[in-house]
C-alpha cells in the first residue's frame, strides 16, 4: 500500500477509536443491569467489528486496545482495564479466525467474541483476585453471548448503511 | 448482508457446549468446607462469621434492605430479608469455599471462604 493511499484508513481508525471511547463512556454511565462486574451491552465493540470486517484484523486490534487503554486511564480504572484487555485479545483472535473461515455470520461472529471476552476476562480476574470469582462463568458466558448477538446486529446493520462510504482495505 | 448462516449453529452450539462444561467447572472450583462465612455489603467486608458456631446476625445493606445471615451445623444461609425478590432466602444452605449467596437489592453478599486469607475482598477498585 502506498503512503497516500494510508490517509483514508488512518482517519476511519480515528473516527472508530473515537466513537469507541464514546460509546465506552456511555456505557459506564449506565446503571449496572446484574450487579455483576462484566455484565454489560459490550457496545463498544460495535466500532471493532466494523473495522474487522473493512480494514481487517490488525485494525481491530489496535481500535480495540487503543479504546481499552483510554478508557481504562480515564474512567474505568486500571484494574478494570487489565481485565478488558485479557479479554480483547482472546476475543480478537477468536473473531479473527471465525471471519477468515468465512462462513458464518457477522452475528455468530460477535457472539464468539462475547462469549471469548468474558471467559478472556474472568481468567484474567483468576489469576488476580483467586478461583471464587469463577462463580460467575455460567452467567458471563450467557451474557456475553446475548450481547454479542446485540452487538452483531448493530454492526450488519450499520455496516449496510456504511458500505459506500468506507473504503475496504 | 444475513444476520444468520447455517453454519452459525455450529458457533451456536459451541457456545452452548461451553457453557455446559462451565457448570461443571463451577462445581469443581469450589473447594472443600470452608471454615467463615464473609458478609460483605457493596464489595466491602463487614464481617467474617466462623461455621462453627452457630449464630444469626442481621446486616442493613443498600437503601436500608436487610438481610438476616444464620449460620446453623456448619452452613449459613440468609433466614429472613426484606428485599423484594427474596432470591437470596430461597437460596439453599452453604457451606464449601467459594460458594456464595447474593442479595442484589441489598448489595449484601454472604460468601464461604477456607482461610483467613482474603479472597474476592483483596482487590480494590
Amino acid at each position: 500500500m502506498k503512503l497516500k493511499d494510508k490517509t483514508p484508513t488512518l482517519a476511519l481508525l480515528g473516527i472508530m477509536v473515537a466513537a469507541a471511547f464514546i460509546l465506552s463512556y456511555l456505557e459506564s454511565l449506565l446503571p449496572s443491569i446484574s450487579g455483576i462486574p462484566g455484565v454489560k451491552a459490550g457496545l463498544a465493540n460495535i466500532p471493532t467489528l466494523l473495522v474487522l470486517y473493512t480494514q481487517g484484523p490488525a485494525g481491530a486490534a489496535l481500535v480495540s486496545i487503543a479504546r481499552i487503554i483510554l478508557a481504562g486511564l480515564t474512567f474505568n480504572g486500571l484494574s478494570a482495564m487489565l481485565f478488558s484487555l485479557a479479554g480483547a485479545v482472546v476475543s480478537l483472535i477468536f473473531m479473527t479466525v471465525l471471519k477468515k473461515i468465512g462462513a458464518f455470520s457477522i452475528t455468530a461472529v460477535s457472539v464468539a467474541g462475547g462469549v471469548c471476552h468474558n471467559i478472556g476476562q474472568l481468567a484474567a480476574s483468576c489469576v488476580m483476585i483467586g478461583m471464587p470469582i469463577l462463580y460467575y462463568l455460567p452467567v458471563l458466558i450467557v451474557s456475553g453471548a446475548v450481547a454479542g448477538a446485540l452487538v452483531g446486529v448493530i454492526t450488519t446493520l450499520t455496516l449496510k448503511h456504511l458500505r459506500s462510504s468506507i473504503k475496504e482495505g | 448482508m444475513v444476520y444468520f448462516k447455517k453454519h452459525d449453529i455450529i458457533v451456536y452450539s459451541l457456545v452452548l457446549a461451553v457453557l455446559i462444561a462451565s457448570f461443571f467447572i463451577w462445581g469443581s472450583a469450589l473447594g472443600d468446607t470452608g471454615d467463615f462465612a464473609i458478609i460483605s455489603i457493596n464489595g466491602h467486608e463487614e464481617m467474617r462469621l466462623p461455621l462453627s458456631v452457630d449464630a444469626e446476625k442481621t446486616v442493613e445493606g443498600f437503601a436500608g434492605l436487610t438481610c438476616t445471615v444464620s449460620i446453623k451445623d456448619g452452613a449459613a444461609s440468609v433466614t429472613e430479608a426484606d428485599c423484594p425478590d427474596k432470591l437470596c432466602v430461597d437460596h439453599s444452605p452453604i457451606s464449601r469455599s467459594g460458594e456464595s449467596i447474593v442479595c442484589l437489592p441489598a448489595r449484601i453478599t454472604v460468601t464461604i471462604s477456607s482461610s483467613e486469607g482474603s479472597t474476592i475482598d483483596g482487590v480494590a477498585r
